[in-house]
């Protein structure tokens, strides 16, 4: 496990299974939020979401004759006995709801100061994601996203692992190249049941190709982080800006014409991301670290359709 | 297109070296971005961390390279030696006597300063105009002018001259002016003699600017007189140089005194002579003039009047004071305009009062105790030791010695003379001078430090070479004579012993001083006349009579002549001053890229 050195490094919380960088009063109010459900649970385990799967569960959903080969405990007999036929009960089995949460751990997001530190505002989020998530016993997976692979994380099924979580969430530093798109494509690999929820500032050239995977997956919610510096760059004089994570070099100067461009890039491409999450059903947000993470959480994750 | 200074063009390294900065990369501080997928930029330029980069075609680029480009062609001051419109205008006025011809109104000189004037007036603002006046003594009137004022003034108060003009001196000067591309443009009536070997110089363009037309007149071309006892000839010349025939008068006057007046009629190009015989001597000068002669047949006045003069030349009167020497005597006697008298050195306190009479005294071997107020020859005075020159000194470029050689002559016996340092040593032996001269004011004094009959000189060629030479020097031999000058050469005027003062008088008495101070200053006639040059001193007065004649056959001709000017072949010369060039708008132009560059240097900012 790598040192507890990156912008997000573990410090003090406000309780033992906080997450660091939490206001104090954050914590409590996760507990009123649930991952919205975009789709029935599709789960292995029992959980707290209702599931499309018939079963034996508490809540009645149908009769259906009976056919050979049925379980006999399912059979209605008290229907038997009133209507001399068989018919079987049929139930809405309620099973958990896996969590997906796939954290951009490249170097564009090692970028910016304090709490606005791209990476360290992406494993927050992702945190808290979890959090809320393991209220409703869904279990949680964290895959950590960098150079074309995806790193998982411990599984966590319940909150008392939360703190292993937090612990290796808070400890990852930020570096290397994205390759998000096949990232995305190793970490959905498997069957994904469940919400997937993407936290990337999507500054790669196949970010169009992630999505299409990440929609493949099933359920997908993208959170695009961007640092405030990223939304408006300041003005300044000639400089020769370096890619954090190709290292390439670009001659230019922070004038007004030259921000102007960028502006409109930024635009269009924000627009194209939009553009294409809603062609490939994805909920999208994009997010400006300078925005307090409860402000994220509490209201615009709600209001986007994420949470309820 | 030349250049004045083309090692300036190496200043042209300076386009290559402003694209070499845009290759290079320039060192900016760099700033790490998360992603340069929002930023413009060509992915060659950013995956390149080489020091040098494509080169990018931006305006400001190509305002540089025609920066630095302008610049190299300003330094090396670029201009066009012959087809240009910049040129420095010489301009040869000419001021012979023919521009006083009056055919043209006022006359054919104003014509002329008038179309210079216009020239000076249509002067650019790169152009500078010279002028130069030909005549006699050609001189530059105004010299590189860049307005038409200077050229106004200079030529406000000038006149034509009355004789022919110097035009070679007058070239010499302009291609002295030349130092780069110009334009010669000659003004005037084409009557100068150009030198027929002369050419231009290279890379010159010539203009003729012609004034007057075919215009006829009618001279005086001379008038002379002989006089026979009391009787006096007198014989005029007419010519006229006109296409149609022509009469008039011709008046002679005797000292303003009409005397007889003739008619004369003249064919095309005709020429007479009118003779007026037997008149009564007493007259010192006569004058020619033509009367009635229609204006539009006699275009030029100034040749109208001649004028003669009875020769008041005597001979010298040289007074010889010798106890008898056979080798002077015989000498004075052959000398032409010497008239000599001799005298005992007895006889010399007799004469010593009246000596003012001979302009020359001659003392052989006789020391008297107060030397002659005149000029005096000292042949072998009895004074001073004695001594045998062994080796004798000429002074070769003496002019007193020329022709006379003294490599043959010996000396037995000289005396060693008290001369002191106003004395000019001519001949020198060992032992002393043996021919000394000195001139003190009009006085003059030469001295032989040894008696004739103790050398070989008398038997020798040198000795008549050398008398004549002293007579000339110790009384110059012009005086009293007519002397015929054209109007406005200088005269010298030999200063005469005893005078005292010098002066000029004109037939209309005009009055002219030329000394004191001494040597009289030469005299130039200032126009066509009869004019008395007067020396006098106490107990003397001297005459010369000087006739400045109008009539020059080249000036007398006014049919009007093409002047060419031939150019030499060969490499235009070199600009100077840069007034001819063109780098003042590539300067400018320099200027301008540079207010294009910053304008958009500041609007990409």
């Amino acid at each position: 496990m790598a040192a507890p050195d990156g912008p997000g490094a573990p410090r003090a919380a406000g309780g033992p299974q906080s997450f660091p960088g939490w206001p104090p009063t954050f914590q409590a109010a996760l507990e009123r939020l649930t991952i919205a459900p975009r789709r029935p649970a599709q789960g292995h385990y029992a959980g707290a979401v209702r599931s499309r799967r018939r079963g034996r569960a508490l809540e009645f959903a149908e009769h259906r004759p009976y056919v050979p080969g049925d379980d006999p405990k399912l059979v209605d007999w008290r229907s038997y006995a009133r209507l001399g036929r068989l018919y079987l009960k049929q139930y809405d089995e309620e099973r958990a709801r896996p969590l997906t949460l796939l954290v951009d751990a490249s170097a564009s997001l090692d970028w910016g100061e304090g709490a606005a530190h791209k990476g360290g505002y992406a494993r927050r989020l992702a945190a808290a994601l979890a959090w809320i998530a393991l209220r409703r016993q869904d279990p949680v997976r964290v895959w950590l996203l960098r150079d074309g692979a995806a790193t998982p994380l411990p599984p966590v099924g319940a909150r008392a692992e939360v703190p292993t979580l937090y612990r290796h969430l808070g400890s990852v530093q930020e570096r290397g190249g994205t390759g998000l798109a096949a990232a995305v494509r190793a970490a959905l690999a498997g069957p994904t049941r469940g919400p997937v929820v993407l936290l990337t500032d999507l500054l790669d050239t196949d970010w169009a190709a992630a999505l299409a995977a990440l929609a493949a997956g099933g359920e997908g919610t993208v959170l695009q982080v961007l640092a405030p510096d990223e939304w408006e760059p300041p003005l300044g004089e000639e400089v020769e800006l370096e890619d954090a994570e190709t290292g390439a070099l670009c001659p230019t100067r922070l004038g007004p014409a030259e921000l102007a461009a960028y502006r409109e890039r930024l635009a269009a491409f924000l627009a194209a991301v939009r553009r294409e999450c809603r062609r490939h059903g994805l909920a999208y947000l994009a997010l400006n670290t300078a925005t307090p993470l409860q402000e994220v959480v509490l209201r615009q994750l709600p209001a986007a359709g994420v949470l309820v | 297109m030349s250049w004045e200074a083309p090692a300036a063009l190496w200043l042209g390294l300076a386009v290559p070296a402003v694209v070499l900065l845009w290759l290079l990369r320039p060192r900016r501080p760099r700033q790490r971005v998360p992603s340069l997928l929002l930023w413009p930029g060509s992915p060659a330029e950013r995956q390149s961390a080489r020091p040098w980069q494509r080169l990018r075609h931006h305006p400001l680029l190509w305002l540089q390279v025609a920066v630095a480009a302008l610049l190299a062609l300003a330094a090396a001051r670029p201009y066009l030696p012959a087809e240009g419109a910049s040129r420095h205008l010489i301009v040869l006025l000419d001021a012979s006597g023919s521009m006083r011809a009056r055919d043209v109104a006022p006359d054919r000189f104003g014509a002329a300063r008038a179309a210079v004037l216009d020239l000076a007036r249509a002067l650019g603002p790169d152009q500078a105009m010279t002028v130069i006046r030909v005549d006699r003594e050609p001189r530059v009137l105004v010299a590189e002018a860049r307005s038409a004022g200077p050229v106004e003034a200079a030529l406000a108060g000038e006149a034509a001259a009355y004789g022919p003009a110097d035009a070679a001196a007058a070239l010499a000067l302009a291609a002295a002016l030349t130092q780069g591309p110009a334009e010669w443009i000659v003004v005037g009536d084409g009557g100068l003699a150009v030198p027929e070997d002369f050419q231009r110089p290279p890379g010159t363009r010539y203009r003729f600017l012609a004034v007057g037309g075919p215009a006829a007149n009618v001279a005086v071309s001379g008038l002379a007189l002989r006089q026979e006892g009391d009787r006096v000839t007198v014989q005029a010349g007419l010519r006229s140089m006109g296409a149609a025939p022509v009469a008039g008068r011709l008046q002679l006057l005797a000292e303003d005194e009409l005397v007889g007046v003739q008619e004369w009629r003249l064919g095309p190009a005709g020429e007479t002579y009118l003779t007026w015989s037997a008149l009564p001597a007493g007259a010192h000068w006569y004058e020619a003039r033509l009367v009635g002669v229609p204006a539009a047949a006699n275009a030029l006045e100034t040749d109208d009047r001649a004028w003669a003069a009875v020769s008041g030349a005597d001979a010298t009167r040289v007074l010889l004071v010798s106890p008898g020497n056979t080798f002077l005597e015989r000498a004075l006697s052959v000398h032409a305009g010497v008239r000599a008298f001799r005298a005992a050195p007895a006889d010399w306190p007799g004469l010593a009062g009246a000596e003012t009479a001979y302009p020359l005294t001659v003392l052989d071997r006789f020391w008297p105790e107060r030397l002659p107020r005149g000029s005096a020859l000292l042949v072998g005075p009895p004074v001073g030791e004695e001594f045998r020159p062994q080796e004798i000194w000429p002074r070769a470029d003496h002019p007193l010695l020329r022709y006379a050689d003294w490599s043959e002559v010996r000396v037995a016996v000289a005396h060693r003379l008290p001369l002191d340092a106003t004395w000019e040593t001519v001949v020198d032996s060992d032992g002393g001078p043996l021919l000394a001269v000195r001139a003190e004011g009009q006085r003059r004094q030469a001295v032989l430090a040894f008696d004739l009959a103790q050398s070989d000189l008398p038997l020798r060629p040198a000795f008549p070479i050398l008398l004549a030479s002293l007579l000339d020097w110790l009384a110059p031999r012009d005086a009293g004579a007519v002397q015929a000058v054209a109007p406005g050469a200088a005269v010298a005027v030999e200063p005469a012993p005893l005078a005292e003062v010098a002066w000029v008088e004109g037939a209309d008495g005009t009055r002219a001083e030329l000394a004191p101070p001494w040597p009289p200053r030469p005299f130039q006639p200032p126009a066509p006349g009869l004019y008395r040059v007067i020396q006098a001193g106490e107990g003397m007065r001297q005459e010369r009579v000087l006739v400045a004649g109008g009539y020059d056959p080249r000036e007398a001709d006014l049919a009007p002549r093409a002047l060419d000017l031939p150019a030499a072949a060969g490499e235009p010369l070199p600009a100077a001053g840069g007034a001819l060039a063109y780098w003042p708008w590539l300067a400018l132009g320099v200027v301008l890229v540079s207010l294009a560059e910053w304008w958009v240097d500041a609007r990409g900012r």
